[in-house]
């Protein structure tokens, strides 16, 4: 099956990111990672996504596009990861996780990481 | 579940004829909430994405004139995935309805303008409501709703639908774009020119054998999607030759499929930037807060156990004495009564009333204190956002079994009835991993069970009530996952698929909008009560009177009498037999055979006290154990037959459930043997 590699123009990677805290702080010069091994609290943004038909429309209506920022919540070495993206949380499978390619935005905060 | 064929009929029937309003939105926006405001009527609301299956109408009155209103299920974007998408884009194709009314999530606003710009590509009468402004506030986040109209093109109204605020005004706005349809001027997303070249050939092609009233336009846009379903319908239309050329101009031109996607997300964008102003620093909200611990991976799974075990608890612990008090007082009291008043009719007629109806669903009604709890509490977990939840927790658990997390989803809702947690398949998109989860879903102790075992475990082990009770649960647990293994290594095998999920934000419960929903589904209940239950009841009566003398003697004993040698295996004298065969047209069926079985000859004396001198602790344990497990009951089957598209798969369920439940009573009734627990009757 097509596997596309999805990334944003150079125009847009700035235009596309959310102005959040820390944004832009060097959005694609950071290396890539796969969405799952972000640690939790990391800040990211998505630099591309690899995948056929279905998870580019099913990343896409969910608002995981290149150029979006987000922050993961939870994520362990198994399961699925929990992302807050655009307000609001979504919980992506590993196999999904996979195709998210991501640059991180500075160190994980800390305080995301503290039991409540 | 069968692919379904482009209904070409009623298009040109129904366009102008059904003049409606149509609410269409993402998964979880409000639609529903919108729709019962307007209507009156009462649509499932929860907190949790994919609730509403299937389209729901009503009516509203709009300048002085009856219009049918549309409540569509929730879907993210228009490419032919799960069965919801097809509902909503064959909707708008072939019903072409008046006006569109978009919910908008002030919250999510970029999610939601992806659907809409999707949307746009099929009808333009569009008008915005802008939902949830007050969850939007409340995060610092503002949205310009002026600007985002002059962006749109299109008239937005801000709502706030839980509490019925701007209602009014979106009415309003729907009639004046009735009035004046050139008020929506949107300019939906532009490929780049060399994209758009390729989508106009593609186009072309398609047009001359696609059929009214698909666009050619979105046809080849959604078929450079990669849209199965389209690609399904142009190889159907197309001559062998054509679709050939076809497919090879659509390998060609692969990559426009990213252009489509960039050029959605540029003007998703572009809105944005006009109308959004986003929060400075983001506080540490009710969310982050709650989901640090009902999502931890130790403990959110704790959490998980201690609430539902914290909800049957207190559903047995309040409802239980009401439930005897009940039983006692209003069901003997009207069987006295009516004992009293049938005296001068002939003895039959005194027995089916007393023995046969009163006797039978008067112990069906008094699981209504049981439902009422259960139901309330199960509501309130809903609506508060923790229920989806469950879907990230159990996510690595269903993999076990082929599945992924959002099965968790219907199959917790089983809990309350088998039948939703059914038709909530809907939200999966594999067709296997539908089917497994489907054949699974009887396997959840739904309430009717769980009261069944609130009434009688309490009859049939006294003290040890509550260890037997989370015994029987555990055990239908522990059977839903071998069965999954096993029919995940055997007949459904296959790899889970992609899982990805909204997790709805946390809010406050509401009680109203709780109620209304426990409301309905008691209502329900009665109405069961009163047409099946009865039904079964009197022709329960029937053949354990009828020919006689005497219970021994009658027709339903005869059966048993046949079934005896198996029954003898699980300890199970005709009696109880009968019961569970009753409990196929409801599960609570089964306690008014009992009521029927052991009253009879005794007048009306209650189980309690008929039960513990006729059935050993050992039987009892096999009947429940058989019980719960039994093959599902008729609604269930009629949902499977439904969302199935046809009598294999009931009959596939009914087959394995029936041989895991006999084997089930006989492990158990021989093993508590073994342990010494007493026999049968
Ligand atoms: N705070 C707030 N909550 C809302 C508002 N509108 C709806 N809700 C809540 O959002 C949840 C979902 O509402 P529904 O009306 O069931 O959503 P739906 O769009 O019909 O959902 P599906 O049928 O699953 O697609 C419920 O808990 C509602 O009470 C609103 O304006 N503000
Ligand atoms: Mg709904």
């Amino acid at each position: 099956m097509k596997r596309f590699h999805w990334t944003a123009p150079p125009a847009a990677q700035e235009g596309h990111a959310i102005e959040d805290e820390g944004a832009g702080s060097g959005a694609g010069s950071a290396a890539s990672h796969p969405l799952h091994e972000l640690p939790p609290g990391t800040q990211a943004v998505v630099q591309g996504i690899d995948g056929g038909y279905r998870s580019l429309d099913r990343l896409s209506a969910l608002g995981l596009v290149p150029g979006t920022c987000l922050q993961v919540v939870r994520s362990s070495r198994r399961g699925p990861i929990l992302v807050q993206v655009h307000n609001t949380r979504v919980a992506v499978g590993r196999g999904q996780a996979d195709k998210v390619r991501t640059a991180p935005l500075g160190e994980p905060q800390a305080e995301e990481r503290r039991w409540p | 579940m069968a692919v379904s064929e482009p209904d070409r009929s009623t298009a040109a029937d129904e366009a102008g004829a059904a003049a409606e309003i149509a609410l269409l939105g993402q998964p979880n926006v409000g639609k529903s909430t919108v729709f019962n405001t307007l209507t009156g009527l009462r649509q499932h609301i929860g907190n949790w994405p994919g609730k509403t299956v299937g389209r729901k109408e009503g009516w509203i009155e709009l300048e002085g004139q009856q219009q049918r209103l549309v409540d569509l299920p929730g879907s993210y974007s228009l490419t032919a995935g799960s069965e919801e998408e097809q509902i909503v884009r064959d909707y708008l194709q072939h019903q072409q309805p008046e006006v569109v009314v978009f919910l908008a999530d002030a919250v999510a606003l970029e999610r939601s303008l992806y659907l809409l710009s999707e949307v746009l590509a099929l009808h333009k009468r569009v008008v915005v409501g802008l939902n949830r402004v007050d969850v939007a506030r409340r995060h610092g986040i503002h949205v310009d709703a002026q600007a985002l109209a002059r962006a749109l093109g299109l008239p937005v109204v801000p709502l706030v639908a839980r509490d019925a605020t701007g209602i009014s005004e979106l009415l309003a706005s729907v009639e004046a774009l009735r009035r004046a349809p050139e008020r929506c001027q949107p300019s939906p997303p532009q490929v780049r020119p060399r994209s758009a070249a390729a989508l106009a050939r593609i186009a072309e092609r398609i047009r001359p054998a696609a059929p009214a009233p698909y666009d050619p336009h979105w046809l080849a846009q959604k078929l450079l999607e990669g849209d199965p379903q389209v690609r399904e319908w142009a190889e159907a239309w197309l001559s062998a030759a054509e679709w050939e050329a076809l497919d090879d101009e659509l390998h060609r031109h692969e990559e426009v499929v990213l252009d489509i996607l960039g050029a959605r997300c540029d003007w998703v964008q572009s809105i944005v930037q006009a109308a959004v102003e986003r929060p400075r620093a983001g506080q540490a909200s009710w969310t982050d807060r709650l989901d640090r611990v009902a999502t931890h991976s130790v403990g959110g799974p704790l959490l998980l156990l201690a609430l539902l075990a914290g909800v049957l608890g207190l559903t047995f612990q309040i409802a239980l004495p009401l439930q005897g008090w009940l039983d006692a007082t209003v069901v003997q009291t009207a069987a006295a009564g009516a004992e009293a008043l049938l005296a001068p009719a002939p003895g039959w007629v005194s027995g089916l009333v007393v023995d046969g109806v009163i006797t039978g669903v008067g112990t069906v009604l008094t699981f209504l204190p049981i439902l009422a709890i259960f139901f309330t509490l199960m509501g309130l977990l809903e609506d508060s956002g923790y229920l989806a939840r469950v879907a990230l927790l159990l996510d690595r658990l269903m993999h076990a079994v082929g599945l992924h997390g959002k099965s968790a989803l219907p199959l917790t809702l089983g809990l309350g009835c088998n039948v939703v947690s059914v038709v909530g398949t809907r939200i999966i998109e594999s067709r296997r991993e539908r089917l497994l989860t489907i054949l699974l879903a009887p396997l959840v102790p739904c309430s009717a069970r769980l009261a069944i075992l609130a009434v009688l475990a309490p009859i049939f082990f006294g003290d040890w009530a509550l260890l037997a009770t989370l015994g029987l649960i555990g055990l239908n647990l522990a059977v839903l996952a071998g069965l999954g293994l096993l029919l995940h290594r055997t007949a459904l095998r296959g790899e889970s698929s992609a899982f990805l999920m909204e997790l709805p934000l946390y809010q406050r419960p509401q009680l109203r909008t709780t109620m209304y929903h426990v409301y309905a589904q008691l209502k329900e209940f009665v109405h069961k009560a009163g047409t099946v239950i009865v039904l079964a009841a009197t022709a329960v009566w029937a053949l354990s009177s009828f020919p006689g003398p005497g219970i021994e003697s009658s027709a339903l004993a005869q059966i048993g009498h046949w079934m005896a040698p198996l029954g003898d295996l699980m300890g199970l004298d005709w009696r109880l037999i009968a019961a569970l065969l009753s409990s196929f047209v409801a599960k609570e069926v089964a306690i008014s055979t009992l009521g029927i079985l052991y009253g009879l000859g005794e007048g009306a004396q209650g189980l309690a006290e008929a039960l513990p001198a006729a059935v050993g602790p050992a039987s009892g344990l096999a009947f429940l154990t058989v019980a719960m497990l039994f093959i599902p009951c008729m609604a269930t089957v009629a949902a499977i037959r439904q969302e199935t598209g046809g009598w294999r798969w009931p009959a596939v369920s009914i087959a394995l459930l029936l041989g895991v439940s006999v084997l089930g009573g006989i492990a158990v009734y021989q093993g508590a043997l073994l342990l010494g627990l007493g026999g049968g009757a």
